[in-house]
């Protein structure tokens, strides 16, 4: 992939919305790390892209919080990789988050589609 | 590699994620249409600083502080590596504070805070009849003892054992040369009510506890492996002593060591069984008493009742108000009390050393951090925090200050060695002193707190490294800055001050010492010495005995070296008695006076050069059947007869009446720094001795006459025990020995003191002079003079001496008054002591200051401005 495609059109994570996207993602199934930010990537059609250095301490910390579990298996390429899987009460959170974020879009969409009330 | 090898295995794991995340992107860029050079460049991009992540997604687990605190020990260890000189110095230094420290706290451990060896030790209560008058005012009679065990309420069970057993006579035969044993008679509840078990063999019975019973004898655990070799077969043997077959019933455990506890420098060998009944109740005040006090019952309730019951027996048997109390006192204090204050003002001096110490060490860290700036600066330049940095750094001190602890046990350990092995001292418990986990604790516990006490100062000095100018090239010389300085000028200062106040209390007890053993007991201990000749009770009666002792007296005269010989039953900080004495037709307003009393021989106020000061001594003239006469001390002739003169007056002792027909000087009798009280001699050719001692006046040193008196004695009385033999020196000793204890002990600590704060003064003035060799250098360059220089350098040092004298003087007159009831002849402000203290650390500073200030009057102006 061409770096010039990448670099202008990215945006920031917002604080605290990787650990909601990992849940999503897994939702459809186990993947290991590399899968995962590939498919926030396309998922977001390349807007988002997740730092390793914030990927691998996010799992790790997911999975101490039980809402996450790994497991060492094969990948279709042959090749040996930590796949993690959501456990009953990452779906949960999954869910929970997932509510709470909706709540902040819509209130904040409400303000800022607000005519006239921009200054 | 790790502390923890699951977490070795977690980093591995993680290891291996991020390859199969490399791997993977490696494959998917390639199958983009890279090469595979320029896949593998594009995602270590995307990678970014694996190291960092590896470090963030560690966190996550929760045991990134035990990382950091390996990685901040392995660097440490590095540190400590690279500078062996430093860390030897530094590591030396404080294994002597801490060793220092820990030996103290082992002795405080072993005698204040373990309880006594006993099983609930805490109930134990000593049950004293008069509070005053020392070990033997504290004695009742067997009938007090018997009322109280019978009556108490508040009391589970009382023991007694026999005060004055040290003057029982057990002679042993038939078993090697004749020797004398120290037994001691206890009550058959004595060994229950301590909670001691035999270690072999049994407790008395009740029927061996009566008169006329079954003889029997425990012994004492160190008799039994010194003069039995250990042999378990001993229990059932019979030994003979006394003439009569006596059976060894049981074995006490080695953890029972009963002088220790109850009169600390003595000897038992054997315990025998006490009884208690009408017979024995006209012997007077002969028994100590202990109790154990019902659980829950407060002592105080303990003591009215006790005392109440006191003053109902006295009611009933028709004495005088007052001859018969009790005041009772837990064990443990009676046994311990007047060691707390100076043990605890051990502890502050050992205290005071480690924080000298530590202030020694800050001022090597400071002047080292100087040599580290430009690392600090670097650190701090590539992001490292400044709490990073601090921590880093007191991980060093406190691994420092652990090698100094491990350095410090084995000194520890030789210290508690010496102490508890310790020879004529009369300390209790010291035998129970050793380094135990609790000490091992301490000194752990201690070596951290120093290490961080130490290392705060410089730790925090060093994170404040101003990056810019810290990596500046050859930023040395450029001085340490005002606050640095500073910061060094307060610990030189306090140092000194804590080594003031440490030499002051040292130099008061010293001369606290050195007055007492001034002060004139009246007699001359030196080449004097006592053997007990004690014959036992085949002797009993002075129609036969006087004639032995005669005899005896006669033939170690003849010895070649014996200068005097002569006979005492009751030697100066031996023995205790004391008998009442009235004057005929004379009413003492607070009753009848106590004197001391001894039997001794003609010629021994000759021996002990004790000073005639009227009339005549004892002579052959004194017999039996010629009338009794008496002599009496100084302080008895002014007490009884003021004004008057006291020769051929009479005394009276119950019925008999007594001449005086001499008097003498005073003699000290219970301790030194007790005033001598009044004395009366009687001569053993008129009446009774008990368990008698030879007094010998040598001309050679009296150790080496032993063998010859012995010889001399067993040529004519060869069952003669004579194993005792003491010279007057080591019981002069043994009187002062706690006190000499405590003094020793803490002018040791104070010389450590001086020599650590001498050494910090010198490493400051020489770092200053090293920091300030091109200011000294411009000053040479514009004219000043060597001379000039050295007196720069010096009167800093004597600024910061001065100072510190004067603060610890002040220290030193607050805490004087805390050590005012332990000094003897000596203000708490002695001015000799202060002003020699003051002039002692102006000198100390002086000599200090002279190689940095010779250093510093020699640098060459030229080479000082070239420096940088």
């Amino acid at each position: 992939m061409p770096r010039s495609e990448r670099l202008p059109n990215r945006l920031e994570l917002l604080q605290g919305t990787l650990d909601m996207l990992i849940l999503k993602t897994l939702q459809w199934g186990p993947a290991h790390g590399y899968g995962i930010s590939q498919m926030i990537r396309s998922g977001s059609s390349d807007v988002l892209q997740v730092e390793t250095g914030s990927l691998y301490p996010a799992l790790h910390r997911l999975e101490k919080q039980g809402w996450l579990v790994s497991e060492w298996k094969q990948t279709e390429s042959n090749q040996r990789a930590k796949y993690y899987s959501l456990t009953p009460a990452g779906r949960e959170q999954l869910l929970s988050e997932h509510a709470r974020w909706m709540q902040l879009v819509h209130a904040i969409t409400s303000i800022m589609s607000r005519e006239g009330a921009t200054i | 590699m790790s502390l923890l090898p699951n977490l070795g295995r977690k980093n591995q794991e993680l290891d291996e994620e991020l390859e199969a995340h490399f791997r993977l992107a490696i494959r998917e860029n390639m199958a983009a249409g890279l090469s595979e050079k320029e896949a593998r460049a594009a995602a270590h991009r995307e990678f970014g600083n694996t190291d960092l992540f590896k470090a963030s997604t560690r966190d996550v687990w929760g045991w990134t502080w035990l990382e950091r605190l390996r990685q901040d020990v392995e660097f440490g260890i590095r540190m400590l590596r690279k500078s062996p000189s430093f860390t030897v110095v530094a590591a030396l230094t404080l294994a002597l504070g801490i060793g220092a420290n820990t030996a103290i706290f082992s002795v405080i451990n072993g005698v204040l805070i373990h309880s006594l060896p006993f099983p609930k030790a805490n109930e134990l209560v000593w049950i004293m009849n008069h509070d005053d008058g020392g070990p033997s005012g504290h004695t009742h009679t067997s009938f007090t003892y018997r009322d109280f065990r019978e009556r108490s309420r508040t009391f589970s069970n009382m023991a007694a054992y026999s005060a004055f057993f040290a003057f029982y006579s057990y002679n042993m035969t038939g078993r090697g040369d004749p020797e004398r044993l120290i037994g001691i008679e206890v009550t058959n509840t004595f060994f229950p009510l301590l909670g001691v078990q035999p270690m072999l063999g049994r407790n008395f019975l009740p029927e061996e506890c009566v008169r006329h019973g079954r003889l029997g004898v425990i012994l004492s655990n160190a008799y039994w492996k010194t003069r039995f070799a250990s042999d378990r077969n001993i229990v059932g043997q019979s030994l003979t002593i006394n003439e009569s077959s006596m059976t060894v019933v049981g074995v006490l455990p080695a953890t029972f060591d009963f002088a220790s506890v109850f009169v600390p420098g003595a000897r038992i060998d054997m315990f025998l069984p006490r009884y208690i009944d009408k017979d024995t109740d006209s012997h007077g005040n002969e028994v100590s008493i202990i109790g154990r006090i019902k659980p829950g019952i407060p002592l105080s309730t303990a003591q009215s009742e006790l005392a109440g019951l006191a003053h109902r027996e006295g009611r009933e048997r028709g004495y005088p108000d007052g001859s018969i109390e009790a005041h009772t006192q837990f064990l443990t204090d009676y046994v311990t009390g007047d060691l707390r204050r100076p043990l605890l003002v051990l502890m502050l001096a050992v205290g005071f050393v480690l924080l000298i110490a530590c202030a020694n060490l800050s001022n090597l860290l400071l002047a080292r951090a100087e040599t580290r700036k430009r690392e600090m600066g670097f650190r701090l330049a590539i992001g490292a925090s400044r709490l990073r940095l601090v921590r880093q750094l007191l991980t060093e001190s406190v691994l420092l200050a652990l090698l100094g602890s491990v350095l410090a046990l084995p000194l520890a350990y030789a210290g508690t060695r010496i102490l508890a092995n310790l020879q004529h001292t009369s300390i209790p418990l010291l035998g129970q002193i050793g380094i135990d986990l609790r000490a091992f604790c301490f000194a752990l516990g201690l070596a951290v707190l120093t290490g961080v006490l130490f290392g705060l100062v410089p730790a925090i000095h060093a994170s404040r490294s101003n990056i810019n100018e810290a990596l500046k090239e050859g930023a040395a010389g450029a001085g340490g800055g005002i606050r640095r300085s500073w910061t060094r000028s307060v610990l030189v200062v306090s140092e000194v001050a804590l080594s003031c106040v440490l030499l002051g209390g040292a130099g008061l007890m010293m001369k606290s010492l050195l007055k007492l053993l001034d002060t004139d007991p009246g007699f001359k201990a030196d080449h004097v010495a006592a053997v007990r000749i004690d014959p036992g009770p085949k002797m009993g009666d002075h129609k036969i005995l006087n004639p032995y002792l005669d005899r005896i007296v006669a033939a170690v005269r003849q010895v070649p070296g014996i200068e005097a010989a002569s006979i005492s039953d009751a030697l100066p900080f031996d023995r205790d008695r004391s008998w009442t004495f009235g004057v005929p037709g004379v009413v003492f307003p607070k009753g009848d006076p106590d004197a001391f009393v001894r039997t001794i021989g003609p010629g021994y106020f000759d021996a002990m050069r004790i000073p005639l000061l009227q009339g005549r001594d004892f002579d052959a003239h004194d017999q039996l059947d010629s009338g009794p006469v008496m002599i009496i001390n100084q302080t008895a002739a002014r007490r009884l007869f003021p004004g008057q003169n006291p020769l051929d007056r009479e005394l009276q002792n119950g019925n008999v009446k007594i001449r005086i027909v001499g008097v003498v000087g005073d003699v000290k009798h219970s301790a030194l720094d007790q005033p001598s009280g009044l004395e009366a001699y009687f001569s053993y050719t008129q009446g009774d001795t008990e368990s008698p001692d030879l007094v010998v006046r040598t001309t050679l040193p009296p150790d080496e006459m032993a063998t010859a008196i012995r010889r001399a004695i067993w040529s004519f009385a060869p069952a003669q025990p004579l194993n005792e033999f003491r010279t007057m020196d080591q019981l002069v000793e043994t009187a002062s020995s706690s006190r000499r204890f405590t003094t020793l002990l803490l002018g040791i600590f104070a010389v450590l003191a001086l020599v650590l704060a001498s050494v910090g003064i010198y490493g400051v003035i020489a770092y200053s002079v090293t920091q300030r060799t091109r200011e000294l250098g411009i000053r040479m360059a514009l004219g000043a003079n060597g001379r000039s220089i050295e007196w720069l350098v010096t009167r800093d040092v004597l600024t910061l001496a001065a100072a510190g004298a004067l603060v610890g003087l002040v220290g030193l007159a607050v805490l004087g008054r805390s050590i005012a009831s332990l000094l003897y002849g000596v203000t708490a402000t002695d001015p000799a002591v202060f002003g020699g203290v003051v002039f002692l650390f102006i000198a100390v500073g002086a000599i200090s200051a002279y190689i940095p200030a010779r250093r510093a009057s020699r640098v060459d102006p030229m080479i000082a401005l070239r420096l940088d």
